[in-house]
C-alpha cells in the first residue's frame, strides 16, 4: 500500500513539523509542510497531495480563500481539505472534529490519534 | 421724724376730726390731717393722689354699713384704709379688715402713739400687699401665656398647681389640684417616671425625662419634662416644679424624617446595586471577549505540546517508567489546559449577559432536565429536594445553567456503575468555617444568607487530600477525563456572580458539590 500524501499548511512551524514527524513515523504517510498561505496552492500543484490539512487562520491568507482557489483548479478540485482551527464556536462544541461549511475540520488541540482518525475517515470516503 | 408728713384724710364728722386732732401732736409720726364729710367727697379728693392713707369712720353719713367702704375700695384700690368704729361696731370693723381694710381703731380707745403706729403699719402693709399683688399678677400673666406646661407637685406627687396650658391635654387646670400627677402617664413609662421623681425628691437634683401621656380620649402625647425642687426652711425638698413640653409633633416629624431617611438609604442601596450589576455585566462582557481572544492564542502552542508528547510517547516506547510517567503527566496537563481554554471559550460565547433575578430551584430543575438521558444511560437514580419560594439570586440564566449541567454531568459520570444523585436547594446562613479558605477573594463571608444548591453522588469520590483545594483540582482532572468542563472554570464563573462552589468528599462515599449565591438584600432583610 502506497503512502498517502498529506500537505500540512499552517503558519505555526512547530505544528507542521510535529504533524510531519508524527504522521510519517507511522510509515503510512508522506507529509509536506507549508507555512505560507499564499504558497499553499503552488505547493499543492507540485506535491499533488491526497489530502490537505489547512489552517483556517493564517496571517497572510485566509484558509477559506486558499480552499476556494484549490476548488478552481481542475487537478486539485477533488482533493479533500480538512481545516485546522483554533476557533471553536459554541455550536461546534461537543466533538473535537466536525464540519465547517460541509468540510471536515480538526479543532485544535487534537492528539495524533485524533488527527489520523479524521484523515482516514476523510480518505475512506 | 419723717422729713415728709403723712397726709391723712379723715372721712367723718367734725366731732371725730376734733378728737383726732387732739391726738395728732402726740403721735410719733408727723401727721397732716384733712377731713371730708362724706365718702363721695373723699373719693373725689383721693383721685388727686394727695393722701397717703384714709381714716374712714363707719358712722360717716353715706357709710351705710360697709357699702360705703366697698365703694371707696373700688374707687381707689391701692389706697390703705383704716376704719374707725364705735365700741359697738367692732364686729363691723373686723369685717372691713377682712374685706381689705388695713386695720381698725375703736373711737375713744386709742392715743397719739397708737394712731401713728396703726397709720404707719397700714401704709407699709398696703405697699407690701400691692407688691405681692403685682408680682402675683405678673406670674399669672406669664403662666397664662407660656405654652410650656408648668406644674408644682408635692412630695407625694399630688398636684398643687398646674398652669392654664394644661387645659389642652388635661382639661380645666383648676380642677387638677390635689390629683395624682402620675395618673395620666402611660403605663409603660410610669415606673421610670416615678423612679425619677423619687430620685429628685431624695437628691434635690431635678432630672430631665421623656415619657408618654395616655389621655382620657385614648390619645398619646409625648412629653419632655425638667424637674427642679423647692426646699423648705430645713433644706428638705418640699415641692417639685416640673416644666414640661409637648413634643408629640416633634417626635412625629422626626419619625417622618427617619422614615424618609430610611427610604432614601434604601433607594440609594438599590441604585448602588443596580449600578454594580451594570458594571459587573459590562465587565463580564469585556472579560469574556478578552478571554475568548486569548484562548484562541493558547490553542496553537497547546497543539504543539500535545503533538510533541504524542511523538515522544511513540518514539520512547522502550524508555523507562519514569519517562513514561513524565509524558503522562504532561499529557494530563495539556488536556487540563485545553479544558480550561474550552471552558473560557464556552463561557465567553455568552456574549449577551442578562443578569436578573432568578429562582435557583428553577435553574436546577431545568439543568436536571438537560441531563435526563445521561442519568438513564448511567443507571443513576435521582433524589430531588428543591425548596420552593427561595429568595431570588441575580445572575445570568444561561451561564449558570451551563455550570449546573456540567456539575451534574460530572457527578453522573462519576457513578458509571449506577448510583444515586441527590440534588437539593435551600436557604442558609454561612457559618464561620464555611467562608472562603482565605485564598480566594470571594464576596461571600460568614453571616451572609445564601441560596445554595447541593449535588451529591455516591461515586468513588475525589482523591483524598488534606488540602480541600488540591482535592478540588484532583476532582477537576477527573471531570475533564469524563468530558466535563474544567471545574476551576466553573468556580471562576460562579465567583463572577458573587457566588462560590465548595466540593467535599462525603464520609459515606461520593462527592458533595455545593453552589452558593448571595440572596438579594431585600428578601434577606
Amino acid at each position: 500500500m502506497s503512502k498517502k500524501r498529506i500537505l500540512v499548511a499552517d503558519d505555526e512551524t512547530s505544528i507542521t513539523r510535529l504533524l510531519k514527524l508524527n504522521l510519517e513515523r507511522t510509515g503510512n504517510y508522506e507529509v509536506r509542510e507549508e507555512n505560507l498561505g499564499a504558497r499553499v496552492f503552488e505547493a499543492a500543484q507540485e506535491f499533488k497531495p491526497d489530502l490537505i490539512l489547512l489552517d483556517v487562520m493564517m496571517p497572510d491568507m485566509d484558509g477559506g480563500d486558499v480552499a476556494a482557489s484549490l476548488k478552481q483548479d481542475p487537478a486539485l478540485r477533488k482533493t479533500p481539505v480538512v481545516f485546522l482551527t483554533a476557533a471553536v464556536k459554541k455550536e461546534e462544541l461537543g466533538a473535537p472534529e466536525g464540519k465547517i461549511g460541509g468540510r471536515m475540520y480538526i479543532a485544535k488541540p487534537l492528539n495524533v490519534q485524533g488527527v489520523i482518525g479524521v484523515i482516514e475517515k476523510t480518505l475512506g470516503k | 421724724m419723717n422729713a415728709q408728713p403723712i397726709k391723712v384724710l379723715l372721712v367723718g364728722h367734725e366731732s371725730v376730726h376734733a378728737g383726732l386732732a387732739r391726738e395728732v401732736p402726740r403721735a410719733k409720726a408727723r401727721l397732716e390731717l384733712s377731713r371730708a364729710g362724706r365718702i363721695e367727697e373723699a373719693g373725689q379728693r383721693l383721685g388727686e393722689g394727695a393722701f397717703d392713707v384714709v381714716l374712714l369712720d363707719l358712722m360717716a353719713p353715706d357709710a351705710k354699713g360697709l357699702a360705703g367702704f366697698r365703694d371707696l375700695r373700688a374707687a381707689v384700690p391701692s389706697m390703705p384704709v383704716v376704719v374707725l368704729a364705735g365700741a359697738d361696731d367692732e364686729a363691723l370693723a373686723f369685717q372691713a379688715v377682712r374685706e381689705g381694710a388695713q386695720d381698725y381703731l375703736v373711737k375713744g380707745e386709742f392715743d397719739g402713739p397708737m394712731l401713728s403706729r396703726v397709720i404707719r403699719y397700714a401704709i407699709e402693709r398696703k405697699r407690701a400687699e400691692e407688691e405681692l399683688r403685682q408680682s402675683a399678677e405678673f406670674f399669672k400673666l406669664i403662666s397664662e401665656n407660656v405654652t410650656d406646661l408648668i406644674a408644682v407637685i408635692d412630695r407625694d406627687g399630688k398636684r398643687l398647681y398646674n398652669s392654664p396650658s394644661y387645659e389642652k391635654s388635661l382639661g380645666d387646670a383648676s380642677h387638677l389640684q390635689g390629683t395624682n400627677s402620675f395618673q395620666e402617664i402611660h403605663p409603660d413609662d410610669k415606673e421610670k417616671i416615678t423612679r425619677i421623681f423619687q430620685e429628685t425628691i431624695a437628691t434635690g437634683a431635678g432630672r430631665r425625662s421623656e415619657y408618654r401621656m395616655l389621655l382620657s380620649d385614648g390619645s398619646i402625647r409625648h412629653i419632655e419634662s425638667q424637674g427642679s425642687v423647692i426646699k423648705d426652711a430645713n433644706g428638705r425638698t418640699s415641692k417639685v416644679v416640673v416644666v414640661s413640653r409637648d413634643i408629640t409633633e416633634r417626635i412625629r416629624q422626626m419619625e417622618v424624617l427617619q422614615k424618609a431617611l430610611a427610604e432614601l438609604h434604601e433607594a440609594h442601596e438599590e441604585l448602588k446595586t443596580a449600578q454594580m450589576q451594570l458594571v459587573q455585566s459590562e465587565k463580564l462582557e469585556a472579560v469574556s471577549t478578552f478571554a475568548g481572544g486569548i484562548a484562541h492564542e493558547v490553542k496553537n502552542p497547546l497543539q504543539t505540546i500535545i503533538l510533541g508528547v504524542d511523538f515522544l510517547k511513540n518514539t520512547l516506547e522502550t524508555a523507562g517508567e519514569d519517562v513514561k510517567m513524565v509524558l503522562t503527566e504532561m499529557d494530563n496537563a495539556a488536556r487540563r489546559a485545553d479544558a480550561v481554554i474550552r471552558g473560557m471559550v464556552e463561557f465567553s460565547s455568552y456574549n449577551k449577559r442578562d443578569v436578573r433575578d432568578h429562582d435557583l430551584s428553577r435553574i436546577v430543575e431545568q439543568s436536571l432536565r438537560s441531563v435526563e438521558s445521561e442519568m438513564t444511560a448511567h443507571s443513576v437514580r435521582l433524589f430531588k429536594d428543591l425548596a420552593s419560594s427561595l429568595p431570588p439570586v441575580r445572575l445570568d440564566l444561561k451561564t449558570v445553567k451551563h455550570v449546573f449541567i456540567n456539575l451534574l454531568l460530572g457527578s453522573i459520570r462519576a457513578m458509571s456503575g449506577g448510583g444515586t444523585l441527590t440534588v437539593k436547594t435551600f436557604l442558609k446562613q454561612l457559618s464561620k468555617d464555611e467562608g472562603w479558605s482565605g485564598r480566594t477573594p470571594g464576596q461571600l463571608k460568614a453571616g451572609d444568607t445564601v441560596v445554595a444548591a447541593e449535588v451529591e453522588d455516591d461515586g468513588p469520590g475525589v482523591i483524598e487530600s488534606k488540602l480541600a483545594d488540591k482535592s478540588e483540582r484532583a476532582f477537576a482532572t477527573e471531570l475533564i477525563r469524563k468530558g466535563v468542563l474544567d471545574l476551576m472554570v466553573l468556580k471562576k464563573v460562579v465567583e463572577l456572580y458573587g457566588g462560590m462552589i465548595r466540593i467535599i468528599n462525603r464520609k459515606e462515599g461520593g462527592v458533595k458539590v455545593t453552589v452558593m449565591f448571595k440572596t438579594q438584600r431585600k428578601e434577606g432583610s
